[in-house]
Parts: C-alpha cells; structure tokens; sequence
C-alpha cells in the first residue's frame, strides 16, 4: 500500500467522521432553535410534577363543639398484575393480601391474573396502619394511594341531619349536600420535576399552592338533648310497634333547632346500605295531614281576628253535627263548650264552627301567615311545604275539615314553628340548624342568626292562646300525659286517621302531641310524632308521654329554670333517668 | 557560566499571569460554591420532604385519635359503659341548684334585633 493510498484513505474516513459530526451538530442546531411541539411536550411530559394536594373535608360540629363528622387519611390498595411473575407468586400475594385485609383470597386472585392491567383495585379505604403492616410485607406488584375517607364517630346519631358525602366525597344528604361547596374545600397544586424514577427533584420545585380545607360547620343541636329525643324514638319504635317516629326540638325565641331525629334512622358511615326511607328527614320532607294539633292555629286565627273569645260557647252537638250533608264526630262527645274547652278536650265540631265564624277567605290567610302551605327556608335540603289549597279552590266541606287538621297536609317543623310563634309572642321565626360556617383559619363565612318571619298573631292572642293550651296539660284536658314535674306545659295533642287505600281507615292513625315549656316563659318548644302506632293509637297516649320524657331531661340538659309556683309545691322535680 | 536571572523581566510575566489565576481560583470557588450549594438544596429538599411526610403522618394521627375519641365518649358509649358497671345517674334537684346570672349572658348590642328584642320581652335578661 503506498503512502498516497494511505493519505487518501485517512481523508476519506475524516470526512466521513466529519460528515457525521456536522449532521449531528446541525441536527442539534435545528432541534435547539426550531423544536417541534410535540418533541418538546415529549421531552417535557417525563419530567414535570403535577401533583395535586390533597384537601381534607370540612368538620360539622354540635353547638358545644362536639364533633360530629370528619375526614380521615385512609388508602386504597392497588395490585399490578404485570409485577407477579407465575402463578405461585400470584397466589402468595393473593393469600397474604388476603390475610391482612380479611377477605376471601378467591375474590383478590382473579384481579392478579389480568396480565393485561397494571392496575386492580383490591380495596379502597383501609387504615394506614394496615397498610403499614402490608407495605413491611413487600409483596410484588401492590401499591398504595392516598384516599380520604368521611368518618361520623357517633355512627347513627343525627344521621338524618348530618346526612352523608359519597365515596367521591359529594355531600349526598342533610347538612353534608346543603353545604358540601363549603365543606369540599379546595385541593393544593404542586408543580416541579422529577427524576427517570418519578421521584421528586425537591431543587426545582416550582409552583406550590396549599390546599384549603373545607370549611367547618357548626350546628346549632345539642348532642344532649339529640340524644334524648334519639332514645326515646328508639324507645317509642319499641313499646309502640310503629312504623315510624320522628321528633325535633326548637328554641322558641330564636328558631335554632336544638335535635331533629327519625326513625327508621341509619349508619352514615355504612350509607351504601342504608334504606332510602331512612335516609329522609320525616321531620321535614314528610307531609301528613296533622289532626287535632292543628285547632290550635284555627283557634288562634278566631281569637286575633275576634270573630270569637276563650269563654264564648259554642254546641258541640253530643259529639255528632252533620254539616251540609256528612257528619263530623267528636271523639270525646261533649255538648256546650267555650272556647277554652274545645282545645282542652279536642272537639272537632267545635273548632269546626271556629272558623266558620272565621270565612274561609280569613282562615287561609291565617294559615299561611303562620307557615303553612309553603317552606319556612330551614337551611337544610329537602324541606316540604306541605300542602294547603288556595281557598278558592276548597270544598264545601273543607271549612269544617281543614280546622281539625284535614284535607291539609304539613310537616312536623310547620306545626311546631307555628306552636313556637304562639309561645313567642305571636312572632313566627325561621328555624335554622347552622349556627355558623367557619373556614379554616376561623374566619366566620356565614352565621346563623335569628329571623323573624312575621307575626301571624297579636301578643294578647298569644298570651291567651298559652293559657288555653296550659289547660289542655291540666286535669280533665287531653294531654295530661305531657306534664313534666316542675314546669308548666302548654301543648295540643293529635290523632290523624290516615288514608289508606282510597279512605280513612281507623286501623292506622298518626299520633303526635306539640309543646312548649316553661309554659309562663317558654324557651322551648318538642314535637313528637308517631306513625301508625300499636294498640294505643292516640297522642295523648302515644306522643304525650314522649314529649314528656324527652322534655324533662330536656330542661336539665339546657338548664332552664324551673316554674318557681310549682317547684316551691313540687314534691319530687327530679327528671327521668339519664 | 552561571546564567543571571532577569528579575525584572520574571517580575513582569507573573503580573502578567496572575489575572489568569485569579480567574481560575475564582472558578473553582464559584464551582465549589455551586456543588456545595447545589448538595444543601438537596438536603434541604429531601428534609421539606421528610417532614411534609411527617406532618401529614401526624395530621393523620390528630384526626384519628380525635375520631376515636368522639366514638369513646359519645353518649351511647358512656350509657353502656355506666350500665355495665351498675351505675345510675340522675339530675340534681331543682330545689338545690343554685343559678348564678352572669354579665356575659345579658343581650349585648350585637345581637340580632329580633333576639334582643325576645330577649328583652323575656325579662332582659337569658337564662344561665
């Protein structure tokens, strides 16, 4: 090979080194100073972090802080098919799976032998202390996430009002649906990058927004007090062999509500198997037609407008008055009364002929000032207005139907707001159970406050009005059963026939007794309901003395004086057992 | 011969030079300086991490101790707990509780004008 060969050899393979160098080097150029898109997204995509933080759900507590819903860290446990090798593996992680999390290994296998999936859920929402446990087990292919699971530590206390947030944690129900766009909070962003491995390269950390927490709500219910109504429905549900029972207490002067409970009831924390009537609020989305606790707005009505006064005497016809055509019977027969005495003894004709000396057109307006017919605004979802037809569309018979509490349709918050109107003073307030939204660095987003509606009634009506439903607690009224040792108590009791199957069937009756205490000052005011209790079937023997359990420890929890005229008489002022 | 050094010249070359090592100390300092910098924000890092773990470990911890708490004393509970022992609770008697008013409890100005006035009608004054 001579010398030239070799030259010429040494510059044909120089230029081709240099040939390459040069495409390399202006491919470099070209990529550095005109990058496609798609090639910087590609290269970028690898690297950046994008992480969103997560948010913890606001709190709901009672009124003394007691708390009654929370959101605890939990994870869910993830398998990764690809990662187990052979079926021996497959069956080993399945097992120990299997043993930490208590379940059936023959349900966890056949998720490990998708080879296809590289992600299986295996259970959602254990605690981390379990997953501790799997994660020093190191079992192939199983990996943790992080999940926030909604905890109600009292279980089935006040479920109807808490309601319930759903594994995506959407407020579903009561307070947690009416407020979830407060309570949800607002999930933190982190922006960074991050190694070949997906690990975080802490130095270029670059956008970190923190996460707001949800915002607390707390109530306005006395965990005391809603514990009392709870047990004693629980206790009615027994004794009386009902259907169902529903209860809620208010404080006369302001609207809060201080317990709201129904029953058949559930378990928030296990909603996913709970049976949808147990879900709903009774004490607000049910409409029932109301029977005899109803005369009291009637004869409210009668009293303001003066069409009739307490001792003036009306013919109560021996418990029998055909009135254009059908009867309308007395359940106590009774022949002349006053005023006065047809809310003690109930009669049906007598409030009948009330509010004929009202006119229909009057009785309406009445009724709807004091609430009837349309939402009073409770700050939870689901609230019912009931139903209460225009006059103009009444029958000829619903003059002397509607005023003993047919051929109208209410809740148990409606009648007890227009009871707490009575002992207010003739001033109807809206009932509220949400004292105050706080986020989370305590500012305060909303307060609850006390609003007055209107006033339906004078203050002298009101005040007379108290002292006829005294009587109706008194020897001789029908709701003697309502008394509670030491305090005055003004209430009506109820007993609806229902409609079944196309009439009134006097098998199934609603029982119910509506009252305030201390009736000379009242500060609170207990409606209790009974759906189609056995054998006895009347409120002032089903619901009066429900009433009078609840609200004689009631008054102790809330630490309401006693009536001084009767507690200087009382021998024994005690309250029920704890 | 003994060959004579030009001071002056040798003199003039350093002066020359030292620009040059300035540059390069200053480099290795600067470089130096960014190792080492560049190691604490990963040991910062790697610490911000370990104790965002902790804090979120810890938070979890409240939450359920709180959770577990709430469960423990909720009345139910203590019912339970009060009837296996045999306990029996029962309110005091009116007749020897003793109601002290305090000043917190009169309506202040604050207050929502339909309260203060029920307030007002009641006596002026809530009760404790």
């Amino acid at each position: 090979m001579t010398e030239r060969t070799t030259t010429w050899r040494m510059i044909l393979v120089l230029i081709a080194v240099l040939g390459v160098w040069t495409g390399l080097c202006g491919r470099l150029v070209y990529l550095h100073l005109f990058p496609s898109q798609k090639l910087v997204e590609d290269s970028q995509g690898g690297h950046i972090l994008k992480r969103e933080l997560p948010v913890a759900r606001g709190r709901i507590f009672d009124t003394h802080g007691h708390l009654l819903a929370l959101d605890l860290p939990m994870k869910n446990v993830i398998a990764d098919p690809t990662l187990t090798t052979n079926d021996q593996q497959k069956y080993d992680v399945a097992l120990k799976l299997a043993q930490t999390l208590n379940l059936d290994p023959a349900l966890i296998l056949p998720r490990l032998e998708t080879p296809r999936s590289r992600y299986k859920v295996i259970q959602k929402f254990v605690s981390v202390e379990i997953t501790t446990n799997l994660a020093a087990q190191k079992l192939p292919g199983v990996f943790f996430e992080d999940a926030s699971a909604r905890r109600y530590p009292h279980g089935t206390f006040a479920c109807q009002v808490l309601g319930f947030a759903n594994l995506e944690g959407v407020g579903s129900a009561g307070v947690e649906q009416r407020f979830h766009d407060l309570l949800k909070g607002r999930p933190g962003l982190r922006i960074g990058e991050q190694d070949g491995k997906h690990r975080e390269i802490y130095d270029r950390r670059g956008t970190e927004i923190e996460p707001q927490d949800g915002a607390d709500v707390h109530l306005t219910l006395d965990m005391h007090v809603q514990h009392l109504v709870e047990r004693a429905l629980d206790e009615a549900m027994r004794v009386h062999q009902a259907k169902r029972a529903w209860c809620l207490v208010e404080r006369v002067r302001t609207g809060e509500i201080l317990a709201m409970a129904a029953r058949p009831n559930f378990d928030p924390n296990d909603y996913r198997n709970a049976d949808t009537n147990a879900i709903k609020n009774l004490a607000i989305s049910h409409v029932y037609e109301p029977g005899s606790t109803f005369k009291l707005a009637t004869v409210a009505a009668a009293l303001d407008a003066g069409t009739v006064t307490a001792d003036q005497i009306f013919d109560c016809e021996s418990g029998k008055w055909l009135f254009r055509g059908r009867l309308l019977h007395d359940y106590h027969p009774a022949g002349r009364l006053t005023v006065a005495d047809i809310i003690k003894k109930s009669s049906n004709i007598g409030a009948a002929k009330i509010a004929l000396t009202l006119g229909e057109e009057r009785l309406d307006q009445y009724l709807r000032a004091f609430g009837f017919g349309r939402r009073l605004g409770l700050d939870l979802p689901g609230e019912e207005g009931g139903i209460l037809y225009p006059h103009r569309q009444w029958t000829a018979l619903s003059i002397s139907r509607i005023p003993m509490g047919h051929e109208v349709a209410v809740t148990a918050l409606q009648l007890l707001n227009a009871l707490c109107c009575v002992a207010n003073d003739g001033h109807l307030m809206r009932p509220y159970v949400v004292a105050r939204i706080e986020d989370a660095k305590g500012l305060v987003l909303r307060r609850g406050a006390p609003v007055e509606l209107g006033q339906p009634i004078r203050e002298d009506t009101a005040r007379l009005m108290r002292k006829l439903l005294i009587r109706a607690t008194e020897p001789g009224g029908t709701s003697t059963k309502a008394c509670v040792a030491g305090y005055t108590v003004g209430g009506k009791t109820g007993t609806a026939v229902k409609f079944v199957n196309g009439q009134y069937d006097s098998r199934y009756n609603v029982a119910s007794f509506c009252g305030f205490l201390p009736a000379e000052k009242p500060e609170i005011g207990l409606m209790v309901v009974v759906d189609e209790p056995q054998p006895l079937h009347t409120g002032g023997l089903v619901a009066a003395p429900i009433f009078s359990q609840i609200a004689s420890n009631a008054v102790r929890c809330l630490q309401i004086p006693a009536s001084a005229t009767l507690l200087a008489g009382a021998a024994e002022t005690t309250g029920g057992p704890l | 011969m003994k060959i004579r050094r030009n001071r002056k010249k040798f003199s003039r070359e350093a002066a020359g030079q030292a620009p040059f090592f300035l540059a390069l100390g200053l480099a290795a300092v600067a470089a130096f300086a960014y190792l080492w910098l560049n190691q604490r924000c990963e040991a910062l890092g790697r610490r911000l991490s370990q104790l965002d773990a902790q804090k979120a470990e810890l938070q979890r911890q409240i939450k359920q101790e709180r959770s577990r708490w709430e469960s423990a004393k909720s009345l139910d509970q203590v019912e339970k707990l009060l009837l296996r022992h045999h306990l029996t609770m029962a309110w005091p008697d009116e007749r020897n509780i003793i109601r002290i008013r305090r000043v917190a409890d009169e309506p202040s100005a604050a207050e929502p004008a339909a309260s203060r006035r029920q307030y007002a009608r009641a006596g002026g004054v809530a009760h404790d």
